[in-house]
């Protein structure tokens, strides 16, 4: 046949007609086919990762070792000590100059009212360190000249002064701590330096460290397993003591990293990490849970540094976390409370 | 036996001697351990210096250095039983009471407690003669309840964010005679170490002997020989108690004849169940008594009794001498004879118990200036700072009395008072 006739040559036979329907019914059972076959695979990937499932691998963040600077509250002058509710709410700020009272603040740094004993208790006071009763929320501040401590409500009202049951002789309380159960620990500056703890009455039950030759105790602070972390701030020492009273772990004074100059402020956190404010130092020490076979806690790292910029200290004292992670720190020089967050 | 009693006293000394350092100075001060003279194997100084890090000079780890001294001896007074800031001194050990053992000498840079409206006396010859047998006192400002009252300070020896001081910072009176009206001093930059040494060097006060400000103008010579002001002795009879001697701390009277109840230092004035705010600024007879004689029953602030070399009048010279290597032009040995200089021609004398201590404190003073002449007498370079202090309008000058009221503690140019004439609060005898 040719294209222009289109009739067959000579001597050629026909093609074989396919009938076009057939075709198509055959295309359709292999599409069928094709269509099966993969589901049916989908299906034995789906029942495979069904039974033999793994989690997908995904990069790892280590926690950072030191907290970040988040923000700064002012108002109070040169201040010392701090406490904070646990839930942050709360910011109890010992001011050391200007009108020396303790100045209370919110969360963003408003300020609620202020903590001042009554008039009958002298005019000269001097608000140094602060703790909260962990079931009351009351707030207990120690006062270097009257040789106080004084309590007020949680809203500031004074209530009464805390006293030993039975007098101590040159009472001379400094730094403050409660533990879980609500036994308060007291750094006392009279005859050896000591640490007392009392119960809710006022009952010693315990004193401790006379043995050591501390010098100015400043700071005081119990972990969760009742062990009782104390800054020797004139050795430049951190001094850790078991629940009897015994020492269980310290750290010394030296310039290398993880040593302490003039430790003054400790606080530990939720999860067991100490924070000690080195006031020459002008910064923050920063250490993990102690373990029960350390002598030494691990040091994480340092914040700080001298200067008056965000995140930089002058001659820091004191030191407070609450619930979230964040940490106040007293910036004394500077007059400022900042607050440092993970 | 012997061998036993040996033994005993050996021991005993082997305790004193180890006692020595604590019964120093206290706290990094102490200069037998600073100067390696105990064991060169001293903690303390990794306390206040980085050999590699320091951030500021001599090697310290802090860029103030006035910031360093106060993160112990300020109003917290967190680190140590002196507060420079408030001017009030704390007990070192347990004596019951509180923790406030008295007021500062030398007052605070920031606060300070002298009852600077309510001083007293008692003449003797109205100074009209030449006897100067005045008794005064100055006492120590109290409260209601009778404790220490710091009040704000008018005058200060450095300005201080937290004392609100703008006074010039000039070395009064620093030169030669004869610079005339245009050399009043040159201006100076102040530290605590200007005047203390730190590491302790057996100074009263760890003063250091020759005071050395930094000039920011002009010319400052530091003095060519060493001021030397004594120290307490060390064979006071409580010696074992004294560790806190008595530098800082208010004296009162004991009984005249019996060193150990002069209560020349800290503790025995706290074991004499005195309270903190029995003492006395003046210091122009120490103690305080009504002796005619200056040296029966008078010992130096010091501590060094009258009758012993370096004594009253030697202490008081020597604080002179001192105070006098800055102000170099205000020493004057007669009130009546022209120096010779312009500017500063004729001077009070500064001789016997006319000491600069006598009319001055060396830290600051809360003495009220509110009156016409005092609130704007001008400095000797012009200036009238003034100022807005609890309603105090001039600066103080370090006077202890309000006003110029510190003229009339000794003199009464009248001469209408009658000898034995007390003003002002009368002290019961015995009774500081």
């Amino acid at each position: 046949m040719t294209a222009e006739t289109g009739t067959l040559p000579a001597g050629a036979t026909p093609a074989v007609e396919v009938d076009p329907e057939r075709r198509r019914r055959r295309r359709k059972i292999l599409l069928l086919l094709l269509l099966l076959g993969s589901l049916a695979i989908l299906l034995g990937i789906a029942i495979w990762y069904l039974l033999f499932r793994q989690p997908i691998p995904l990069p790892i963040v280590p926690p950072p070792a030191v907290p970040a600077y988040s923000t700064s509250i002012y108002g109070a002058a040169d201040p010392a000590g701090v406490a904070v509710s646990p839930a942050g709410d709360r910011i109890y700020v010992a001011e050391t100059a200007g009108d020396k009272v303790v100045r209370m603040f919110d969360s963003g740094g408003n300020e609620l009212g202020i903590l001042a004993p009554p008039a009958d208790t002298g005019s000269e006071h001097v608000p140094v360190y602060l703790a909260l009763q962990p079931t009351t929320g009351d707030v207990y501040v120690s006062d270097r000249p009257r040789g106080a401590v004084y309590v007020y409500d949680r809203d500031g009202a004074f209530r009464s002064e805390f006293r030993p049951a039975l007098a101590i002789e040159g009472w001379q309380p400094l730094g403050l701590a409660f533990d879980a159960a609500g036994n308060l620990y007291v750094t006392d500056l009279s005859g050896p330096a000591e640490v007392h703890k009392f119960d809710s009455t006022g009952k010693l039950l315990l004193s401790f460290g006379g043995d050591q030759s501390m010098s100015f105790p400043n700071g005081v602070a119990v972990d969760a397993d009742g062990r009782v972390y104390v800054t020797d701030s004139n050795n430049g020492r951190l001094l850790v003591f078991g629940t009897d009273g015994t020492l269980v772990a310290k750290i010394g004074r030296g310039a290398g990293a993880g040593n302490l100059g003039l430790p003054r402020g400790v606080a530990i956190d939720g999860q067991g990490r100490a924070f000690i404010v080195d006031s020459s130092g002008q910064g923050v020490l920063v250490y993990a849970a102690l373990e029960a076979d350390q002598a030494q806690p691990e040091h994480l790292g340092f914040f700080g540094g001298h200067g008056i910029a965000n995140g930089q200290f002058a001659f820091p004292m004191g030191v407070a976390v609450d619930a979230h992670g964040r940490v106040y720190v007293a910036d004394t020089a500077n007059g400022r409370i900042q607050v440092w967050s993970y | 036996m012997r061998r036993l009693a040996l033994l005993i006293a050996g021991g005993a000394l082997w305790l004193i001697l180890a006692a020595a350092p604590a019964l120093a100075d206290g706290g990094p001060h102490v200069m037998t351990v600073n100067n390696g003279s105990l064991g060169i194997n001293a903690d303390s100084c990794a306390g206040c210096h980085r050999a590699h890090t320091a951030q500021g000079p001599f090697l310290i780890n802090a860029a103030d250095e006035t910031a360093l001294c106060l993160t112990c001896h300020g109003a917290v007074a967190a680190g140590a039983t002196t507060d420079v800031a408030s001017g009030i001194q704390y007990q070192l050990a347990a004596r019951g009471g509180t923790p406030l053992l008295g007021a500062l000498r030398s007052g605070g840079f920031v606060q300070a407690a002298i009852d600077s409206g309510n001083p007293a006396r008692v003449l003797v010859s109205n100074n009209l003669a030449s006897s100067d047998d005045q008794w005064a006192k100055v006492r120590v400002r109290t409260d209601i309840s009778g404790g220490v009252d710091p009040a704000p300070v008018t005058s200060a020896h450095l300005n201080l964010a937290d004392n609100g001081l703008s006074a010039p910072t000039v070395a009064w009176g620093h030169g030669p005679i004869g610079l005339g009206l245009n050399g009043p001093g040159p201006t100076v930059s102040m530290a605590c170490a200007s005047c203390h040494n730190p590491h302790g060097n057996g100074q009263y006060r760890i003063l250091v002997p020759i005071p050395d400000p930094e000039a920011t103008s002009g010319t400052f010579t530091p003095a060519a020989a060493d001021a030397v002001v004594a120290d307490s002795p060390a064979d006071n009879p409580d010696a074992a108690e004294s560790d806190t001697k008595n530098y800082t701390v208010i004296q009162t009277r004991g009984t005249p004849g019996t060193l150990s109840t002069y209560l020349l230092y800290a503790d025995d004035v706290s074991d004499a169940g005195y309270g903190p705010a029995t003492g006395d600024y003046w210091h122009v007879r120490v103690p305080w008594n009504t002796a005619s004689t200056p040296t029966t029953g008078a010992d130096a602030p010091n501590g060094i009794p009258a009758n012993r070399v370096g004594g009253f009048f030697a202490f008081n010279d020597q604080m002179t001498a001192w105070c006098s290597a800055c102000h170099t032009r205000y020493a004057s040995a007669a009130g009546d004879t022209p120096s010779g200089d312009e500017l500063f021609a004729y001077r009070h004398e500064t001789v016997g118990n006319r000491a600069c201590t006598t009319c001055h404190v060396a830290h600051g003073s809360n003495a009220r200036m509110e009156g016409t002449f005092s609130s704007s007498q001008p400095f000797p370079n012009g200036d009238v700072p003034a100022y807005d202090i609890g309603g105090a309008t001039g600066d103080s000058r370090l006077l202890k009395v309000d006003n110029r009221g510190t003229c009339q503690l000794c003199h009464d140019p009248t001469g209408t008072v009658a000898n034995g004439t007390y003003t002002g609060p009368i002290p019961a005898p015995g009774v500081p």
